[in-house]
Parts: C-alpha cells; structure tokens; sequence
C-alpha cells in the first residue's frame, strides 16, 4: 500500500524545508525525505557552523585589542577542539528547531534516501514507495572533486571536512579563494594558523566587486595571509607529516608550498544523480543542472526543482525563496514572481572585513559597455566606523545614467552583510538613491555611509 | 449669437467618458476653426481635439477630469469683450489658467482627503519612485496605469509596458503639420483626408515597427477541412446544450494549442535580448472595430488567455465575449495584453480561397492566418474529389524560429486541421 501526499519534498535543507513549511501553510499534505541531517548542508555544514567559527574567530582576535589598554591577554590556552564542539552545539540547536517547526506544521519526516519513480511517485532505500501529487526535487550540491585533489579529510580537507577538524594545524593551503575560501582563510589565520590563499582569477572573491576585494586582499596581507592571485595549483603529494602543493603562475612560474594540510574548495557540483531524473524523463543541461521553467517548474508538469541543482545562484536564500515560489504556484496561490532574478539577489561573505553585494558590478559595466552613475564613499567618513575602530571599507552604488534606478551596489567593510540591505530594499521596491538620501539615518551608524554614498549619485555627500 | 458652448465630444461609439490631458490653448486666446484646442483621452486613444469654430476660447474643464461626453467643457465667445463680461477675467490669460488648474488640485486633494472619487484622475496614484520618474521623463500620465506591484502600487514595468503600448501615452501627440496644403491648387478631387492620429497612428506606429524589427516572412498552404466541418456540424447540432453555436475559429485555436503542444517555440515572444518560450498558450484574436465613420474603423488584438487549458466550447464562449468586450469598448487590460501566438481570420469576408499574409503582432513570433475556405477538386485517397480546403498562412519572425520548427508546426497544425480527432490529444 502505498501513502499518498500533495507535496514530497526530496532533501531538507534550506530550500526543502522552507517549502515544505510554507506548503504545509497553504494547506497541503507534505512529506519531506532527508538522508543525513534536517537543516543540509547549510546547517549541518556550511553557512550555520562557518558563521559560529568566524564568530568565536573574531571574538578570539580582538582581544588583542585589550593589550592598548594595559590588559595582557594569554590566547596560549586556545582550546581548539572546545571551538569545533561549540559550533557543533550551535549546529544541534538550529537542526532541533527546524524539527520543531515542521512537526508544528505537521509535516511528515520521511529518513532514507529517494529516488523518483514515477511523475507522481517516489521510493525510498527501504523500498518503501510515496505518491505525490507534486514531486519537489531540492538535493542540493555537494564539493567538487577535482582529479588529483580528492579529500582524504584528513590532509587533503572539503569544507565540511575542516567544520569537522578538532586540531588546528600548523599551515593550511587553500585553494580558491570563492567566498568558503576566503572565510576559511579568515578564519584559520585568526586562530594562528599559516595560511596561503591561491587563486587562479586575477584577484580574490572572482564574482564580487573589484575593488571591494582590493582591499579585502589588502587587509588579509596585512593580517600576515599570503594571498596569490593568478596561480594554479598543478599537483599535490601526501607524506606522513605534510602535503606538497605543486603552483604555477600567470607567468609560468612554478613554486611548491609544503603544508600540514590543504582545504580544496573549487565549488560545488548538484545532488542529481541516482534521483531517477533520467528514467522518469526530467531534462537536465549539460552541466548537470536540472532544467526549470517558470515556478521552478521541470518539463514534468508534476515535479519542480529548487536551489543548487538549478542553474540559478547556489546560495541559502535563493533555494528558500524559489521553494516558497514554486510552492505558492502548486497550492493555486499567484507567486508575485516567476523566478527569482538574479539582479536581486544578495552576495555575503563572512569575514573581516566582510563583503556584500548584489547586481550590476563595476567591470560588468564596462565590459557590457552599461553607461552608469557611480558614487564611492568610504567608511572611515562615517564616524561611528571610527569610533569602533572598524574604518576600513566603501560602500559604492552604481545607477542608470537616465533614470537613477539602482543598478548595483557593493559594500565592504564591518556589517557589510547587515547593511546591504537597506540598498537591496531600495533597489527591489524602486527607490532611488534620493529617497535614502533623504532619509533621517540615526547618528552615529554605519549606515550613515549609505545615505552618504546615495547623496554621492546625485550631489555630493557631505562628510566625503 | 455671442457664446457657444463647447462639450466633450463623442469620438467613438463605445466612448461614455473622456479627460482633458491637455489644453493646447490658454484660456482667452483667440481660436481659429480647425485648431487644436485640446488632446483628449478616452479609454482606448487620445485624440486631439480640433476647434468647430473661430472664437475667443474659454477653458471650463481643467485638465486631467474625467467627465461624460457631452459636457460642457469650454466656451466660444466672438469677442474679447463679451469674454471679459462673462468671465470677469483680467486680461491676463496666464493667470486665469492658473486658476484653473490651482482649482484642479484642490479639487485633487480634496478627493484624495476623502479616499478619491471614481474617476482615475482624482484618485491618488501609488507608485514607486522609479516609475514616477520614468513616467515623468516619457510625459506619461501615471493615473492611467494600472499597477502590478503589492497592493497595485505602479512599478517599472508597468510604466514601460504603458508607453510601449503608446495609448496612453500623451507625448504620442504628433504635432499635426495642417499646411495650407488644401489652398495649393490640388488637382484631384478629395473624398477625406484622415490625420494619422490617436488609434490609426497605434495601429501605423505598431505595423511599421513589427515589419521594421523583425524577420518575419509567411508560409501558404492548404487544409483540408471536410473532417472538421463535420465535426463542427455535430457541435453546431448541439447549440442549445452548449449554449453557443460554437464556430470555426474556436477549432482553429484549439488545433493551434495542439501544435503548440509539439513545437513548443511557437508560443514565444521577443522579450529585450531574450526569447520566452510560455507554457501558457494566451491567443491574441484580430479584431476589426467599426467606426463613426466611412474611413476611421480600426484594428485591436484581443487576448484569450490560457487557451491550452480549454475545450473548444469553452474557447468558444470566451472568444465571443472577449471580442464584444473589445469591440463595446469594455475590454480589460488583461483583455488587451499579454498576447504569447496571434490569430488572424478573414473567412467569411475574403474570397473563398484567399491567401493571406498578415504581419506578425510583435513581440509574438507567430501568427497563423486564415480564410474563407472553399470547396475544389482535390486528390483524396487516391481519387479526384471535392473537398473544403481552407488557406492557411504561416508568418514566423526568423529571429526566434528556424525554418526546421516553422514547418514542423505548419505540418502540427495542418494535422490536427485535417484530423481533428488529434485534438483531443
């Protein structure tokens, strides 16, 4: 016999569950099917546990601060297996609660692992089968194994290995510097750690606002982070004690670095296979990703595909948001959107200073040839930046030369991901740079440097 | 007799209501007969208003009112001086214009104090800053917008879909070069001369613009409908239980869904620098509009919305009421856009056997043309036999379709033409 449901959700993570959450809302029977831990890779091993690391991170750098004012700090004790265990207890705390919330909306907890079977069916490891009006596939990725760099999690670590790690080692080579690379980095050399940061784009934080990484780049140097651009990694080799990076430069330069161990963080590949996408006929590009129209909607009218396994951007919100879209659409609701656009969708990257963005970005517009209106102001002419000591950063917003419409804006600097979305607002709801210009901002913030950075587009800020 | 009065004039049949967007006169100034005193603006065009007569001219209406045709909206006087009596306005024209429009927005406030009238004009306009400003920079008059955004509020998008669509848009005013062309000695007889204004500059404008930014091109050929007539017969034998005598357009639609179902690429439209391919099948309808006169009828495309998801009675029964909407002047903007794939028909009032090419109703990138079908001997079944053939016409835009998909819908839709039990596929 088999149960029916409106809704089967394959995978809970931050896509999954939002969906099965709000359908459950809507009014419909959901079930959702989870192999390893509720919450995914977000929760278990990625954003939740990182942000709880560089949180202690920073906690354990500034105190540094205290030796100005005559107070002698001993960070020799430094308990690092102690750190890994708090994180894993922040870990335990969200997972509980997102249990919590889908019994409260009694959503159905299906353990094991799914394939689909059917357009409307699904079968679990336990041979178990589920019918589904609707199918929601929402796996999401996993770290990509690049040939002769593949984890052992031991030396050769993917960033769910190093969330596991209990001991600091003594040097650490990261390669790529994506937003995972560049936390790690944070993170590491914080705690006391050597690190080298290689990256094979001109400059660090590839998808992100030139300058913005300038003086990320900047900073991680003078934080003692050996950051180099413009290099590959060729080759490494494993002995007992240590790991032997092979590098090439843009110039042809080769170098090795030897290091106790080495964090591979390429990207990340989509959870499609052995989903039985292929047998019931769900078309998937050539890269892998499963192929969505409108509503997240596969060329199966009864299954939709959410987050990572899509080719759209693979971050947290953007999964919750198109599971709430794509849901909202199977329960007969109207979406206000479609799809998520890409333009409004916020970067983030965790580290200090941190980095936040979203749309139109500087060297895109040259090269797009966008004619635009761009006003830079920095943080340290905001006083509050000072007066916390954090005065290192810019906030830049570019706009459209005929209608000031806010095309894009960057910020870097301590708060950037809080912050950015005063603009991410303003930009979504079509205000423009006068409406925050205009706006009373409370004194003394690092907000201010928004209104003043506006003020920028079409006058001139005046603490700049 | 010294003063005539002005009214809001009837310029269509469907039209009950108009506003003044624009008075092209200022109060007190000396009017000749043919000028242009005012553009006006109904539901569908904004036309301009030319004088009946020579006069000094009195503004009534301020600008931006809606008000039934047949009010009075101004006043001719022959001479200065009885517009002075009856107005007691001071020689200063400018000023007596301000007046009227401080009146106007008080009348505004005043309306937005008590949740707004009726009218559009009165009520407050919620939009977002982006698209006041864009509405501002295209001269667009933003209470005639309807808004998509949370809570109606007018964003982006619709301000450009609103001058994209040019109807609303008071700037399309095209400044009306009346030469003293008629003094010159001209030859030939006149019957009419017919300005390019108000929905005859859309209709030119939108024609133009579809031949100019596309590749489009037609394919002709044949159908055999005999099958479909019969099974059409059967419908039309059942009308009082369906309720409506359903037509021949409706099976058109319903195998034009059926192709579409095939050759997916057919239902698209040119979006900026992309291409969007819909699921949804929103069939725009040609549909000619009778005018006041001999010379002023005119063309809209209706939109029947989700048209894949219907029977052919229920397209049937949408499809009439959407052109009586249109043509009654009732139609909604849902009525009038959105269209994914055009439907152009001339059976029944062409020659039987008439090819048609009819140019593609941008952004779509296909439109399928009809005909009045006619009986003629044909190979059937190896025999020479009389058959109703239907002419039918492909026009495709090369930008967005080979010609591969081009005819492998023409031979979908032939298909089901000629099979019409496909159409229950």
């Amino acid at each position: 016999m088999t149960v029916q449901f409106d809704l089967i959700i394959i995978g809970a993570g931050p896509g999954g569950y939002c969906a099965a959450i709000r359908a459950a809302q809507l009014g419909q029977s959901v079930a959702i099917v989870e192999k390893e831990s509720l919450g995914g890779v977000c929760l278990n091993w990625g954003c939740i546990p990182s942000k709880n690391l560089i949180h202690q991170a920073e906690v354990f750098h500034s105190m540094l601060e205290m030796e100005s004012v005559g107070v002698s700090v001993d960070r020799s004790k430094l308990n690092y297996s102690q750190v890994q265990a708090n994180s894993r207890k922040v870990v335990k705390t969200l997972t509980g609660g997102v249990a919590g919330l889908l019994k409260r909306n009694k959503v159905t907890v299906l353990t094991g692992t799914a394939k689909v079977t059917a357009k409307n069916q699904i079968t679990l490891d336990n041979g178990k089968v589920y019918q589904g009006k609707n199918i929601m596939l929402a796996t999401g990725s996993r770290p990509m194994v690049v040939p002769g760099f593949e984890f052992d999690e031991q030396q050769v670590l993917s960033s769910s290995g190093i969330l596991a790690m209990t001991k600091l080692p003594k040097s650490l080579v990261i390669l790529g510097a994506g937003a995972i690379g560049c936390e790690f980095a944070y993170v590491m050399n914080s705690f006391g750690v050597e690190v080298t940061l290689i990256e094979l784009a001109d400059h660090i934080l590839p998808t992100e606002d030139f300058e913005t990484c300038a003086i990320l780049a900047k900073s991680f140097k003078s934080d003692g982070i050996d950051v180099r651009t413009n290099t590959r990694a060729t080759a490494i080799k494993k002995s007992a004690q240590s790991v032997v990076v092979k590098l090439i430069n843009s110039q042809g330069k080769e170098e090795t670095i030897v290091s106790e161990k080495v964090l591979v963080v390429f990207g990340r590949v989509s959870n499609t296979e052995n989903l039985g996408l292929k047998d019931v006929g769900v078309s998937l590009d050539n890269r892998g990703f499963v192929n969505v129209g409108d509503y997240c909607q596969t060329n199966i009218p009864s299954i939709y595909a959410i987050g990572d396994i899509t080719s759209s951007p693979a971050l947290a919100h953007v999964a919750s948001k198109e599971g709430e879209i794509s849901v909202e659409f199977i329960a007969g609701h109207k979406p206000s959107i479609v799809k998520v656009s890409s333009e409004l969708v916020p970067s983030a990257i965790y580290c200090e200073p941190q980095v936040a963005g979203f749309g139109l970005r500087e060297d895109q517009a040259k090269k797009e040839n966008i004619q635009v209106k761009k006003s830079v102001f920095n943080y340290a002419g905001a006083g509050k930046t000072i007066a916390v000591g954090k005065p290192t950063g810019l906030v830049k917003i570019l706009c459209d030369v005929k209608t000031d419409e806010i095309l894009g804006a960057h910020i870097i600097g301590h708060n950037a991901t809080e912050i950015i979305h005063e603009l991410l607002l303003a930009k979504h709801s079509e205000l423009l740079p006068e409406d925050i210009a205009e706006m009373i901002h409370a004194h003394p913030t690092i907000s201010e440097a928004v209104m003043e950075a506006a003020c920028g587009i079409n006058g001139k800020p005046i603490h700049g | 007799m010294a003063k005539t009065d002005y009214v809001m004039p009837k310029l269509a049949m469907a039209m009950s209501e108009g506003t003044v967007n624009e008075w092209l006169v200022k109060d007190g100034e000396k009017v000749v007969k043919g000028q242009e005193l005012a553009s006006v603006e109904t539901e569908k065009v904004v036309y301009d208003l030319e004088s009946p007569q020579e006069g000094y001219f009195h503004i009534i209406m301020a600008e931006g009112e809606t008000i039934n045709v047949d009010t009075i909206i101004g006043e001719f006087f022959d001479t200065k001086e009885e517009l002075k009596k009856a107005t007691g306005a001071t020689s200063n024209a400018c000023a007596a214009v301000e007046a009227v429009i401080s009146i106007a927005q008080e009348n505004a406030q005043a309306s937005t104090n008590t949740q707004g009238e009726n009218s559009p004009a009165n009520s407050r306009v919620i939009a977002s800053p982006l698209a006041k400003k864009i509405a501002k920079d295209n001269h667009l008059n933003l209470s005639l917008v309807t808004g998509s955004g949370p809570k109606g509020r007018i964003v982006k998008k619709d301000v450009l879909a609103a001058i994209e669509n040019t109807i609303t848009t008071t700037a399309q005013i095209a400044p009306l070069i009346a030469p003293q062309a008629s003094k010159i000695a001209s030859e030939q007889s006149e019957r009419a001369r017919i300005p390019f204004k108000g929905m005859r500059k859309t209709i030119a404008d939108r024609m133009k613009q579809s031949l100019q930014t596309t590749a489009q091109l037609s394919s002709l050929w044949d159908s055999d409908i005999s099958a479909l007539k019969a099974v059409r017969a059967n419908f039309v034998a059942r009308e009082a239980q369906f309720e409506t005598k359903v037509s021949m357009n409706a099976f058109i639609i319903k195998a034009m869904c059926y192709a579409i179902k095939q050759v997916p690429i057919a239902n698209a439209c040119v979006k900026g620098n992309e291409i969007v391919v819909y699921n949804t099948v929103n069939m725009g309808i040609a549909i000619s509009l009778e005018g006041n006169s001999e010379f002023d009828g005119s063309l809209m495309v209706g939109v029947l919305r989700n048209a894949e998801s219907m029977g052919v009675v229920e397209i049937d029964i949408a499809m009439k009421a959407l052109v009586s909407r249109v043509r009654n002047g009732n139609a909604t903007a849902e009525d009038m856009t959105g269209s994914t794939i055009t439907l152009s028909s001339t059976a029944g009032i062409a020659p039987a056997g008439t090819k048609t090419t009819p140019v593609l109703n941008t952004p779509n990138a296909v439109l399928i043309g009809t005909s009045t079908a006619l009986d003629k001997p044909v190979v059937h079944q190896g025999e020479i036999a009389v058959r109703t053939m239907m002419p039918v016409s492909l026009t495709f835009d090369h930008c967005v379709l080979d010609g591969e998909p081009a005819a492998r819908f023409m031979k979908a839709l032939n298909d089901a033409l000629e099979n019409p039990e496909l159409m229950l596929a």
